[in-house]
């Protein structure tokens, strides 16, 4: 039975983590293995600053004080992690996957083909927790002077302690599916699911920031107290999780606890395969039978019919290629709403700004090219470095359409701006409502979108200098345009800081005002547009040319 | 040894029947082609008889395993290619094939042996070690068919075989068809191409709206359409008449 069940895993992991493309890309390109270094270097980077974050929360927390308090906390932290991160996980692995009806021919049972799966998301689960938890961990034994026998039993708790809140999640998933008839709205649900795991995040920072902002007030003490009983609050409603919080203790107990813990999470899934198999293959058998294709209406029929311009079709499709992936949509929104809520919401609860306090011209510039920055940062990344990408293995209809590529390059580029002035727009109008300047909002307006559109016209070449058309998933896709869009990151920085700069010696030197200034970059930038319009259309027009798609 | 014992199926509550009451059996030793006109239920018909989705009612038997009560040891008779093998991408074509062999319990010496023959056989053998992902249509529909036959099976299923191959490996796979039926094992292949179903089948099969239409040798549908369709007429005609 095993045998199936782990050539499956196999199968799944090599797809999941793309092991075999790695290989096969490094053997391939020689060119590319930079990206090992730097993968890594980021990577250093990501734990160095994670293990700040600790430092500061056990210094809050006073570690010394209630060590098992905050070992506690860690373990449930972790443990509601991979509950809330692992539902959409699980549903896509259970449901949405590409290989469903392939799987579905092969002679494994359902309880081998669900404990692969499952496998395939603890594994996944495990590795976050190795780069999330982990330092956290090894910090807290640090600063604890525990012994190697407290390493060990971290070790084993980083492989047992997904199986139970994995379990439960699996539970869910599988109960939600077997009662609603969600196979007609798969793609709604599989947007929703793109959503879950953003919105959770964006939860969890927003708890932390304001837990930071709390802490850092008077009423701290009030805070810490209340956070230090919440894993046992949940203990008391949930005994094992007694045995997870004891594996922090020291001695026999510690490795009792663990032993404790260790079977019955073992037990948990063990069960759950076993009962959850048939529920599974009938949640499946339901998703074939109610996945129907939509009917034919005659009022559809005609909207159809209507002609349209060459660039409002062009226009119409770009709107798809985003609006028809649920996880290019949920990216798009996350960074279009998140960013500044996030932003607005620590300013708020920083105190903003007193409506009586002056505001200095440097600072108002500051301020000013901040938010401009803002909007490249929440309008750019996502719709600017993939608007070639994003046509994947379907490119080549761009080349075979009769359409000419500057009209395809005008739409790529307008529907871009159209997402670039939205975030414009809301950042202008959160500065207004927070700072009651609507002068300096409106500059933010105005600058922000002739930036935005350089920046525009820049990601279209960049997507056209290296673009990738051969992505299976989305997910693929955004993991590979990452160093791009640190590049687009530094670069919105590196141009915000230096016009800061420049103003300031404006200001400084030239006695010049704030709107004197503004209107010098407004002109620039209106006269750069002059120039990079005709040049983006000749390049791309040349570059369309000699893509492979 | 294939059964289908009255299957019915629909996908929609109060929708019409995908396939409705089939009856047929295809016999050791024998090719059977299953032809229809698009959305005659014969993709849903085949995803049945290899337990991708449950009939509604109705048996279905693969070498005398009930495919809805015992659907590992029937699976396990079975070798299937199906019409669009573009599910698993991301790994290489050895990685793909040896899953197939996990899977299907293939002795490590067999599977080196089958292998070497079949790579060779479909000349893949330069490619096999590529990422799935980058072969062209033809290619995964070749590693498709050689990982269906890794385990030597009883019974072979093909959704739209021809599709994408080139003529060698499409005379590889006719060879194939042959051999097997020649070696008392089971074909049963759905296709668009009459002229395969005429010159390499022994009995056709007619499905038109999820019913079947008509069945039997050539000659037997030539005498039993009742369409006054003379000897030298080709399938094309006899298939027109029969699905019009």
């Amino acid at each position: 039975m095993m045998r199936g069940a782990w050539a499956l895993f196999e199968v799944i992991v090599r797809g999941q983590y793309g092991l075999s493309y790695l290989t096969e890309r490094y053997k391939k390109n020689i060119d590319s293995r930079w990206e090992i270094p730097a993968t890594l270097v980021l990577l250093v980077l990501l734990e160095w600053m994670i293990v700040g974050v600790y430092q500061g929360a056990y210094h809050l927390l006073s570690l010394e004080d209630h060590p098992g308090k905050v070992f506690s906390i860690l373990v449930l932290g972790a443990i509601l992690w991979v509950f809330f991160s692992s539902v959409a996980h699980m549903m896509r692995q259970l449901y949405f996957t590409n290989d469903i009806e392939w799987v579905s021919g092969l002679p494994l049972s359902s309880s081998e083909v669900l404990g692969a799966r499952m496998a395939g998301v603890w594994l996944g689960q495990i590795l976050v927790l190795i780069v999330l938890w982990l330092p956290g961990l090894i910090l807290y034994g640090m600063q604890l002077h525990k012994g190697v026998g407290f390493y060990i039993l971290v070790a084993d708790l980083m492989l047992s302690l997904p199986f139970f809140p994995l379990v439960i999640s699996g539970w869910f998933v599988l109960v939600v599916v077997r009662i609603v008839p969600w196979g007609k709205y798969r793609q709604q649900i599989e947007r929703l699911l793109s959503l879950l795991f953003p919105l959770f995040s964006f939860i969890m920072i927003m708890s932390i920031n304001g837990f930071m902002m709390n802490a850092g007030a008077s009423g701290s003490f009030t805070w810490i107290t209340k956070l230090l009983d919440v894993p046992n609050t949940f203990a008391s409603y949930f005994y094992p999780l007694h045995w997870a919080f004891g594996i922090g203790s020291n001695g026999v107990t510690a490795w009792v606890n663990a032993l404790l813990f260790d079977s019955f999470s073992l037990c948990m899934m063990v069960v759950f395969l076993l009962l959850g198999a048939p529920l599974y293959q009938r949640g499946l058998q339901m998703f074939r039978n109610s996945s129907g294709s939509q009917r034919y209406t005659r009022k559809k029929g005609k909207q159809g019919l209507r002609s349209r311009s060459l660039f409002r079709l062009m226009l119409k499709r770009e709107y798809h290629l985003l609006m028809d992936t649920p996880f290019f949509v949920a990216q798009t929104l996350v960074q279009l709403i998140g960013l500044p809520l996030f932003i607005a919401i620590s300013f708020i609860r920083g105190g903003g700004i007193e409506e009586n306090e002056p505001i200095s011209v440097m600072f108002q510039m500051v301020i000013l090219w901040g938010s401009v920055i803002l909007c490249l940062l929440m309008g750019g990344m996502n719709s600017i470095l993939r608007t070639i990408s994003r046509e994947g293995r379907f490119f080549y209809l761009s080349k075979v359409l009769p359409v000419p590529y500057k009209v395809q390059i005008a739409a790529k580029y307008t529907f871009s701006m159209m997402i670039m002035m939205f975030a414009c727009l809301l950042v202008s109008v959160i500065q207004g409502i927070l700072i009651s300047d609507w002068i300096l909002a409106s500059w933010t307006l105005v600058l922000g979108i002739l930036t935005g559109s350089l920046f525009s016209q820049l990601g279209i070449l960049h997507d056209l200098w290296r673009p990738n058309l051969t992505w299976q998933s989305p997910k693929e896709l955004a993991k590979q345009l990452g160093l791009g869009n640190l590049l687009f990151m530094i670069l919105s920085l590196f141009l915000g800081g230096t016009l800061i700069f420049l103003s300031w010696i404006l200001l400084k030197f030239g006695k010049l005002s704030f709107i004197e200034i503004q209107g010098i970059w407004t002109l620039l930038l209106i006269g750069l547009h002059v120039w990079t319009g005709k040049g983006v259309i000749a390049i791309a027009n040349r570059r369309y040319q000699t893509i492979q798609g | 040894m294939i059964w289908f014992g009255n299957v019915s199926k629909r996908y929609e509550r109060g929708g019409r029947l995908a396939v409705d009451g089939l009856q047929l059996q295809v016999d050791p030793g024998e090719i059977v082609g299953f032809l229809g006109p698009n959305g005659a239920g014969k993709t849903t018909t085949i995803k049945m008889l290899t337990g991708i989705i449950p009939p509604d009612t109705g048996e279905i038997e693969v070498d005398h395993r009930s495919m809805i009560r015992s659907p590992l040891e029937a699976k396990r008779k079975i070798g299937y290619v199906p019409d669009q093998p573009e599910s698993v991408m991301r790994i290489t074509g050895r990685e793909y094939l040896h899953f197939f062999a996990d899977v299907y319990r293939v002795s490590p010496a067999e599977r080196e042996d089958r292998l070497v023959q079949y790579l060779e056989r479909y000349r893949m053998e330069d490619v096999i070690d590529e990422l799935i992902q980058g072969y062209s249509r033809g290619m995964k529909q070749k590693i498709a068919v050689i990982a269906s036959l890794l385990h030597d099976p009883a019974v072979w299923v093909l959704d739209e075989p021809m599709v994408g191959l080139d003529p060698h490996a499409a005379k590889v796979v006719k060879e194939e068809m042959k051999w097997r039926r020649d070696h008392g094992k089971t074909v049963f292949f759905s296709t668009h191409v009459l002229e395969v179903a005429e010159r390499l089948c022994d009995r056709i099969a007619i499905l038109q709206q999820g019913r079947l239409v008509a069945v039997g040798t050539m000659e037997e549908l030539r005498r039993g359409s009742g369409v006054g369709i003379a000897d030298e007429e080709t399938l094309e005609q006899l298939f027109l008449e029969l699905t019009e």
